[in-house]
């Protein structure tokens, strides 16, 4: 009994012990933030899909760190640094989130699943109604994308990174994983950890940046359709969905896998009468199925060895900044066409357009119905978001295809 | 850095091509969609058409019929009439009214 060692006994506080006083303090710190992430989940301030399950991983990952056989410290949730094929083999029998991990996320099916969800939720009538002023105001939403990319750079980040960690400004998590997949594997894990961490925010961040841009006056602003919104038929969607996914698959075969899953969604949804049940599993158990693993994994990722990389406050920093400007770029969007439809436009919108699919649509409709009751902005806002999707899904074509040769 | 300012802002303007490129299909479908409805509403109108100047062919005997683009001129002037008679019987009472 004398040789018992508690520190070999609870292995949990042994590791914290034994990694030095600042690896501890970066574990008990990420603990903390899983209380505080499934904390604002629960409350609704940030989305509680996501955030529930990455919190709850985040402190299973970092009080759970035992010492491995051959000495290091280590666990049993998934190790995603390895490339050896024959010690991942060993590995997946070992640990239980590793196959999930290997199988689904380290090649984006997991983004994929989640964007095929997403396409059964867009009804792109909104977008066929004013295609124009949607993509414009999707456009202007990217600013924090493009001006993010030069800003990385001079911080010290190579070009494949600084596009990785800029596509964080389109607020789509699917794109910042492919891209980050494609163009920076190494940083792949602390990348898109950082990204839905912060997407999660702007559920919580957006309303505050529209209240200091826009005037209360101008929030309140009720827009007076000239001609009834028209009402297309599904063949119409459908036909919109197969043209436009095969336009984009031939210019970005790169981002292909992204297109033909968000296509696909929208696909099934406009032929939801003769595949139901299809669409059915994907809106339903594919999609939350899919958030569930991913914030899951999101959560078991963020282990205080694997995110304490020397770029990773520059991550949290140019991360931040991406998304600010693109929310900024966003409102400039709905300034502009405010001035263009002479007053007739409440330039909240313009913070729909960044394309977290459907969240900064229902901040957009949430702060305007708080100003004004009657003012109903969700159509707009809706096909802003949906072009969102699409001009992020080009920009992660266009950095995928022209940043290697640069 | 000056080289990554020009790259990005080439980038920048490839999207925004894209984008309104992207945006003139959907307006296309959109368009067309719209055409498709319309020609849709109308058809019926036509299919009528067709089927009022059928019975002349059985009925009136040696009725020669008229070559399709005649058929086509006729259906214009008798709309062009119908029009006309309208606007004119329309056009006095609104001078009473006012």
């Amino acid at each position: 009994m004398e040789n018992i060692d508690f520190y070999s006994l609870f292995q949990g506080v042994g590791t914290m012990v034994a990694s030095g006083w600042f690896l501890a303090t970066v574990r008990v710190v990420l603990i903390m933030l899983g209380f505080l992430l499934i904390y604002l989940g629960r409350k609704g301030v940030l989305e509680p899909m996501i955030m529930i399950p990455m919190g709850l991983g985040m402190i299973a990952i970092n009080c759970g760190t035992l010492i491995m056989p051959g000495g290091g410290m280590g666990n049993l949730f998934l190790d995603p640094m390895i490339t050896d094929t024959d010690e991942l083999m060993n590995v997946m029998q070992i640990d239980f989130l590793q196959p999930v991990y290997t199988l689904t996320f380290s090649n984006g099916l997991i983004a994929c699943f989640v964007f095929m969800g997403i396409g059964t939720l867009l009804d792109v009538g909104y977008l066929l109604q004013r295609p124009f002023v949607s993509i414009f105001l999707a456009l202007c939403a990217e600013l924090g994308t493009f001006l993010t990319l030069p800003i990385a750079s001079s911080m010290g980040l190579t070009l494949e990174e600084s596009a990785s960690v800029a596509m964080v400004g389109g607020a789509d998590g699917p794109m910042v994983l492919f891209t980050s997949l494609v163009l920076a594997k190494h940083l792949f894990v602390p990348i898109t950890v950082v990204a839905y961490l912060y997407l999660g925010l702007t559920y919580g961040g957006y309303p505050y940046l529209v209240k200091m841009l826009v005037p209360k006056r101008l929030r309140a602003i009720k827009m007076t359709a000239k001609k009834a919104p028209k009402n297309y038929d599904s063949k119409v969607k459908l036909a919109f969905a197969v043209i436009l996914c095969a336009l984009l698959c031939f210019l970005f075969p790169v981002a292909s896998p992204l297109f033909f899953s968000l296509f696909i969604g929208v696909a099934v949804r406009e032929s939801k009468d003769s595949m139901k049940h299809v669409y059915d599993f994907i809106s339903g158990p594919l999609l939350y199925g899919s958030t569930f693993m991913l914030g899951l994994l999101l959560g078991v990722l963020c282990d205080a060895h694997l995110l304490l990389d020397a770029k990773i406050l520059k991550l949290l920093i140019l991360s931040i900044i991406a998304l600010l400007l693109s929310g900024v770029g966003g409102i400039i969007g709905g300034y502009i066409m405010y001035f263009i439809k002479k007053g007739n436009y409440n330039p909240v919108i313009g913070i729909a357009a960044v394309s977290c699919v459907p969240t900064t649509a229902k901040v957009a409709q949430k702060i305007v119905s708080k100003e004004n009751a009657d003012s109903f902005i969700l159509s707009e806002a809706l096909g802003a978001n949906i072009s969102g999707v699409i001009t992020s899904a080009i920009i992660a074509g266009v950095f995928t295809s022209i940043i290697p040769l640069l | 850095m000056l080289n990554l300012l020009l790259s990005t802002l080439g980038m920048m303007g490839l999207t925004f091509a894209i984008g309104f490129f992207v945006a003139g299909i959907i307006k296309a479908i959109a368009n067309w969609a719209d055409l498709f409805a319309f020609y849709k509403l109308h058809q019926l109108e036509i299919l009528s058409l067709k089927k009022t100047s059928r019975p002349l062919e059985k009925t009136v005997p040696g009725f020669v019929a008229m070559p399709k683009n005649d058929i086509y001129k006729e259906k214009h002037r008798k709309v062009s009439h119908f029009l006309n008679e309208t606007f004119h019987s329309l056009k006095p009472r609104r001078r009473i009214t006012a």
